[in-house]
């Protein structure tokens, strides 16, 4: 398997840079609700944890999707939305362990992570590491 | 098209419960920019001087930074302004953490609210859907639950929450206003003047996104910011975690609040037992929204949770009751936060009625038979719960140590510790310089107008001045070298200058909502004003250099100047306490023992101070200065009025 987002979350400052950076990518405008990747964040707790694409071996969103539009990249294993065949019930985003898939208003579409092309901006900003673009060795785990 | 603006206010006027949408024009942003400036220029419009502080028609603005929700780091700072209950003048909190950025997504650059509710509600910003919805249930909540049902009720975990706590719904003028678990616009009551409109908490999340007139250069300006920002990340890093920072505190002797630091009471091994307590309770360094610094600790303290502090709360209480424990002190901080109380204002007060109790000028019969004693850690938990339910004694400290002393009478201002009314906080003591920026503060309190950068020696820095001036940390003029090596507890030389600048660059800040830690205050700045400018410009599209946004800095400072006049702020206002002068009381190098400040001295620097800013002797902006900062209208009516 090739580099992967690895995600730290211990690492996490909570500063959702990394937001911030995947919405100018992909909207060419400052828009967080267009991101890709987003950060949880518990402060009562003290629990910070982005949330991506973590291409599971395994990816539920593909086994409810109704119309067959999730599938999985055959290189980076991260999960990919069809917008041709996508119907926007939305069944996905809640199947998703990893909260990695949203709706966004809009652009009217269904959004997941693509790796920005195997150099993800949101690893680039991100200075406390805690996502890191790494080789995967083993799938995910939560 | 505005960029960076949404050219969008929220007006919520609470008494008929009515919301709408307006437009204050592309001028205006011009002009104030956003933050602190739109804030003075609605408040100078809408509300006239007479307004009473908990009168329906005292505003209570919320408003982001002209950078926020932009790639501009740090820029996440809201700010916050009424006319405070406590210092009875046009005021100003600000806050970092996540909601103005949010409110720009939502669309909008301000919230007016105006008028009182007749019953606990709380605002709801989505977008274009706005609606006020009922608070009872959480009337009497404290801050983080008022939050957690706020999210839980609206079915939505990244709503940004902005609320009061049961201090605030008490009008108690140490109320705070806060958000998540450790921002919080603290001094001057805005809590108190969000709790009298019986507005409990502000609830936004947007989904819009902000545009900018230079995207290229605003992301390369941001990459060259971050570049720089290792070392204050570096700096906050031993802040928190090796407990250099007390110890410093300790050595320098600044610790105190109505007190400079108590003698013979144990502080001396700060740096141990602060760098032991975060070794074995540090969870993590959380930042603000879009910021590479992590100014915060979040920390797991025993018998408490999780409790979210920077700076001066890791000690208030400690000083204030005399008990060098950090435990201690961080459980009265998080009594405070959650109830929605300035901790520093709160442990002064604490520190006031003791020094009354001891000096007999209270007794049983006005304390509700509590015995005020320093080392009592009960009592100061006591005191924090009366304070913010206004019961018994707490009744009379809720109003502050100002009013509390004319209440009680007896002598009792001697022992009161504030400014313009503002209870001081620790660095006044640091040195002339800071006790200076204290006094001439539009807010009445922060030594932090000025700059941290002025007082080296202390800060620990790691690196010697002439070495830090060659790498580009030195935020003032390269002519100023010479006053980065003046001893301030003595020496007056640039007091004035410095004072000004700094305070350019910090009403900049207020404008754009980049925080202070990142663009003037802490030791290696990762913005300069040059850079500063540059971002508001690529963000903007304005194209305006260093000189004129300092101009449309001292703008705003004018237009706050003038309101303030009008409601009697003067030169004699702008001190610090009798103290000062009276005692030994500053200084940061213990060896070389402390000073009192010069009368003589310290009036001179107030006059250099004014003729740079364009005000009279008076501290009254002159017609002149006005007319050349684009003010006229301002100078008619400080004409019609007879102050002008």
């Amino acid at each position: 398997m090739g580099k992967t987002i690895l995600v730290n979350a211990d690492k996490c400052t909570g500063c959702k840079m990394c937001e911030l950076v995947c919405s100018f990518h992909h909207a060419q405008t400052f828009k967080p609700s267009a991101s890709r990747v987003k950060v949880k964040v518990n402060s009562r707790e003290a629990i910070f944890t982005p949330q991506v694409c973590m291409n599971c071996e395994v990816c539920p969103p593909i086994e409810v999707c109704p119309v067959s539009a999730v599938s999985t990249d055959e290189e980076t294993g991260v999960a990919v939305i069809d917008h041709a065949k996508c119907n926007l019930c939305r069944e996905c985003i809640a199947a998703c362990p990893y909260n990695a898939i949203s709706f966004e208003a809009g652009g009217n579409e269904v959004i997941v992570c693509d790796r920005c092309g195997g150099d993800p901006e949101c690893v680039k900003i991100c200075f406390p590491e805690a996502l890191v673009w790494a080789e995967a060795e083993e799938p995910s785990a939560v | 098209m505005t960029y960076a603006w949404a050219d969008a206010i929220l007006e919520v006027d609470l008494s008929r419960g009515k919301t709408e949408r307006s437009r204050l024009g592309l001028e205006s942003y011009q002009g104030f920019i956003g933050g602190k400036g739109i804030n003075i220029k609605l408040f100078w419009d809408r509300v006239p001087p007479e307004v009473e502080p908990f009168s329906p028609d005292n505003l209570l603005i919320f408003t982001a930074g002209a950078l926020n929700g932009t790639a501009a780091p740090s820029a996440n700072r809201t700010t916050i302004s009424y006319k405070s209950p406590l210092s009875k003048l046009f005021s100003s909190s600000s806050l970092g953490g996540f909601w103005a950025p949010e409110l720009k997504h939502a669309g909008y650059d301000s919230v007016v609210v105006s008028g009182k509710s007749p019953r606990p509600v709380y605002l709801w910003i989505n977008d274009d859907h706005v609606e006020l919805r009922d608070a009872s249930r959480l009337w009497g909540k404290d801050i983080l639950e008022t939050q957690r049902l706020i999210r839980e009720e609206l079915k939505n975990e990244r709503v940004q929450v902005l609320c009061i706590g049961v201090a605030g719904e008490n009008r108690n003028t140490a109320a705070s206003i806060q958000h998540g678990i450790v921002n919080c616009a603290g001094r001057s009551g805005a809590g108190a003047v969000m709790g009298d409109k019986n507005l409990k908490a502000v609830a936004v999340y947007g989904t819009k996104d902000v545009s900018v007139a230079r995207p290229a250069e605003l992301i390369q300006l941001r990459d060259s910011v971050l570049e720089r920002s290792g070392p204050q990340r570096d700096w906050w890093r031993k802040y928190h975690v090796t407990g250099g920072f007390s110890q410093a505190f300790v050595d320098w002797g600044v610790f105190g609040n109505v007190h400079r630091m108590p003698e013979g009471v144990g502080f001396e091994n700060m740096e141990a037992a602060h760098a032991d307590f975060a070794g074995r309770h540090l969870v993590r360094e959380p930042a603000c929204y879009n910021c590479p610094f992590k100014c915060h600790a979040l920390l797991s303290v025993p018998d408490v949770g999780v409790v979210g502090v920077k700076c001066t709360g890791w000690w208030s209480f400690m000083l204030a009751c005399k008990i060098p424990d950090i435990a201690f002190s961080l459980k009265c901080y998080d009594r405070c936060v959650k109830y929605g109380l300035d901790h520093l204002s709160t442990a002064n007060r604490v520190a006031f009625a003791i020094d009354l109790y001891q000096n007999g000028i209270l007794t049983k019969e006005d304390t509700d038979g509590l015995h005020l004693e320093y080392g009592n850690r009960e009592l100061a938990l006591v005191l924090v719960e009366k304070m913010a339910r206004r019961e018994g004694i707490g009744d009379v400290l809720a109003d502050g140590v100002y009013e509390a002393a004319r209440r009680i009478g007896r002598g009792a201002e001697r022992y009161t510790s504030h400014i313009k009314k503002l209870e001081i906080k620790f660095h006044t003591y640091y040195n002339t310089y800071l006790a200076f920026t204290t006094a001439i503060s539009d807010r009445a309190d922060t030594p932090c107008a000025g700059s941290a950068q002025m007082s080296p020696v202390g800060m620990r820095w790691d690196m010697e001045p002439h070495q830090y001036i060659k790498e580009g940390w030195w935020l003032f003029p390269e002519e100023w070298e010479r006053y980065l090596y003046l001893d301030h507890a003595v020496d007056y030389e640039g007091i004035a200058e410095v004072a000004a600048y700094g305070e350019d660059v910090k009403t900049l800040s207020d404008l754009t909502g980049i925080c202070w830690n990142a663009a003037g205050f802490v030791p290696f700045v990762a913005i300069k004003p040059n850079t500063h400018v540059r971002l508001l410009s690529a963000a903007t599209g304005m194209d305006i250099d260093q000189a004129e946004a300092f101009k449309l800095a001292r703008k705003t400072r004018a237009l706050i100047q003038a309101y303030n006049s009008r409601l009697g702020l003067r030169r004699r206002d702008d001190t610090v306490p009798e103290k000062f002068f009276q005692k030994e009381v500053v200084g940061y190098q213990k060896e070389k023992g402390l000073v009192r400040l010069d009368h003589g001295k310290f009036d001179e620097q107030l006059d250099r101070y004014y003729r740079l800013k364009g005000w009279s002797r008076d501290a009254i902006p002159t017609g002149e200065a006005l007319d050349g900062l684009g003010l006229g209208y301002v100078r008619h009516d400080l004409e019609d009025r007879g102050i002008l």
